[in-house]
């Protein structure tokens, strides 16, 4: 067996690099571009020129338009590309941690929790002498039930000896005691706290006020800053436990931060637009059969796929029923579940 | 000199499943750890590489104990070979081998890597696979890229003497291969450590392990019952003792080494 003369692994590496550069750039013009569809579409359309011009600081043509735009349709866009991309990296960065290409943040439990979260202070609030009309204090619940849960959720795993088994079965454990509890409060709740929750679990990117979605920022932000820097330990994760100890990662503490990180942005994500289903599922998917596994383009990538089909969804969702609105879960609901199990029938193939 | 000083590991329930196991591995040595079912094998290893704590004694690499060392520090002179790896993500070969190089901050495609890469993967024959998919190999192949990505790991390159020794730890890595990929693995692994490395295998397999290590360590109940050269650790008496089997141990006519014929059996 020689060595000098061997070509390295991969010659072609600087073509696929440049595909690869180009593939992300595709995907950010293609959020850019729903952005400015979100922007411009609903009840009053906005030309994309005008929206351009308005953006990059002229003053609006026609003052009605200024107000749709910076109102009520830049929080909800912002508020879009900031979840959907949040949900699609800890949804990556989940199955990776997992080893498994199914997982979902949710495993953990951090959905129903703040499902729970946010139902009974719907439901119990007013009982409690809770100011229901506050406007942060939902988000709020809803963030508390969520870290609330996975907190649990890692406590109960790390007594039981801290393994991922562990941890996936402490989160189903904790997710169906929440689902429980989330179902007896929607069976004591009265006919307007019933109609409340139920928008509520579907998720919305609408009933966020612009300043709650300036409170959530830094939250939201967390797994977008925080997971890129873990992408080679992901990697490393996908062999293994045991080997990627041997590769010398502090698995424990790299376990902790991706559990961390992801629960305060899933947890900001479900208090600010409740639970949307699949984008931390597809995204991730989506970006894996356009570029591979490895997390240092995966990352990126999953964050813009997991924004443009947020924007998407939720174009959908202002159109299809006009001037009525869906809750945008079940447009995600309606994408996702197919494609699940379009998955689950054809994982053995190709490169996903 | 990575050392086992007295270790001894305790379950929960007080069984000792590592009772006060002390062993060298030695640069430049293929030592083989045999012994039955439940022996400690696996619990040596693991200790040896940092895995976990033992309840008692220590694990040294030069003299400072392993749980001492940093991980990264640890990955550049220690590497493991699992018995076998699993990968449900589609990773190309080379991207595998290339995850060796994490404790030393580069990876397959640049710098130092590139080159460490390419020579690991071409010292298990596989040179031409770098932009297969790994989840498309055989068994065999994948247990060969596992094997270059714990050379990239160790730094290896044809021609250099590393200044400082580097052990690899195999983990029953023949335990899901045929007889030609058994052999070819640990002739590999004996080529290794002609070049300086300290390689440790748990084996299963007598005949494989008599015939091309330098060294078998038989263990027993969680400790050390033997160690030495092959043809002078294994007899009939320790045979018997240790495996409950009655068989002849003859001198190996072709290649040296010595054969182990089985008669009988009775379970222990």
């Amino acid at each position: 067996m020689t060595v000098g003369t061997v070509a390295a692994p991969g010659q072609d590496v600087s073509a696929r690099r440049r595909l690869r550069g180009l593939v992300l750039g595709l995907l950010g013009l293609a959020v850019g571009g729903a952005a400015i569809a979100g922007l411009g579409l609903g009840p009053v359309p906005i030309p994309p020129g005008e929206i351009l011009a308005m953006l990059f600081g002229q003053a609006p043509a026609d003052p009605t338009h200024g107000a749709v735009l910076f109102a009520i349709r830049l929080p909800r866009v912002i508020l879009g590309i900031l979840v959907g991309a949040g949900l699609a990296v800890a949804g990556a960065a989940f199955q990776g941690l997992f080893r498994n290409p199914l997982a979902d943040p949710g495993i953990i439990g951090v959905s129903s929790g703040g499902t729970l979260g946010a139902v009974g202070f719907i439901v119990l609030g007013p009982a409690l002498g809770l100011d229901f009309a506050g406007i942060h204090a939902l988000p709020l619940a809803a963030f508390a039930g969520a870290l609330g849960a996975t907190l649990l959720v890692a406590r109960i795993a790390a007594l039981a000896g801290g393994s991922t088994a562990a941890l996936l079965l402490a989160g189903i454990a904790i997710a169906a005691l929440a689902a429980a509890g989330t179902g007896l409060l929607v069976f004591v709740g009265d006919d307007q706290q019933l109609r409340a929750l139920v928008f509520w679990t579907m998720g919305s990117l609408s009933a966020a006020p612009i300043d709650g979605i300036l409170w959530g920022l830094p939250a939201l932000l967390a797994p977008l800053v925080a997971l890129p820097w873990l992408a080679r330990a992901l990697d490393a994760m996908l062999l293994g436990e045991r080997e990627a100890h041997h590769l010398g990662l502090d698995v424990v503490r790299l376990k902790r931060i991706v559990v961390v990180a992801t629960s305060i942005g899933v947890g900001a994500a479900v208090a600010l637009a409740g639970v949307i289903g699949f984008i931390g599922l597809m995204a991730p998917h989506l970006a894996r059969l356009a570029l591979g596994p490895g997390h240092r383009l995966l990352l990126p990538a999953a964050a813009l796929i997991g924004a443009f089909l947020m924007l998407l969804a939720d174009i959908t969702a202002r159109l299809a029923v006009a001037p009525a609105e869906l809750p945008v879960g079940i447009v995600t609901g309606c994408i996702g579940g197919p494609f699940f199990l379009w998955l689950l029938v054809h994982r053995r193939a190709g490169r996903a | 000199m990575l050392a086992a000083r007295e270790l001894s590991l305790i379950l929960p329930s007080g069984r000792r499943i590592l009772d006060r196991a002390s062993l060298s591995v030695a640069p430049g040595q293929l030592t083989a750890v045999i012994g039955p079912n439940g022996a400690g094998k696996s619990s040596l290893l693991r200790l040896l590489a940092g895995e976990a704590r033992p309840a008692e004694g220590r694990a040294d690499l030069d003299e400072t104990p392993l749980a001492r060392l940093r991980g990264r520090e640890r990955a550049r002179r220690i590497a493991v070979l699992p018995q076998s790896t699993h990968l449900d993500f589609a990773f190309r070969v080379s991207e595998v081998v290339g995850l060796g190089r994490l404790p030393h901050g580069d990876d397959e495609t640049r710098g130092r890597g590139r080159a460490v890469v390419a020579a690991a993967l071409a010292q298990v024959d596989l040179a031409d696979y770098g932009d297969r998919l790994y989840t498309t190999l055989s068994g065999g192949e994948q247990q060969r890229v596992q094997l270059a990505r714990c050379l990239a790991q160790l730094d290896l390159l044809a021609g250099e003497r590393p200044d400082r020794a580097r052990y690899l730890l195999l983990d029953e890595p023949t335990a899901s291969l045929d007889p030609a990929h058994q052999l070819a693995v640990m002739t590999l692994a004996r080529d290794l450590s002609r070049r300086g490395l300290g390689v440790l295998a748990v084996l299963h397999d007598l005949g494989l392990a008599a015939s091309v290590c330098d060294r078998l360590v038989v263990m027993a109940g969680g400790r050390i019952v033997a160690d030495g050269p092959p043809g002078a650790t294994l007899d009939r008496g320790l045979i018997a003792a240790v495996y409950g089997i009655d068989a002849e141990v003859i001198a190996n006519p072709v290649g040296g080494g010595v054969l182990i014929a089985p008669r009988a059996a009775r379970c222990p």
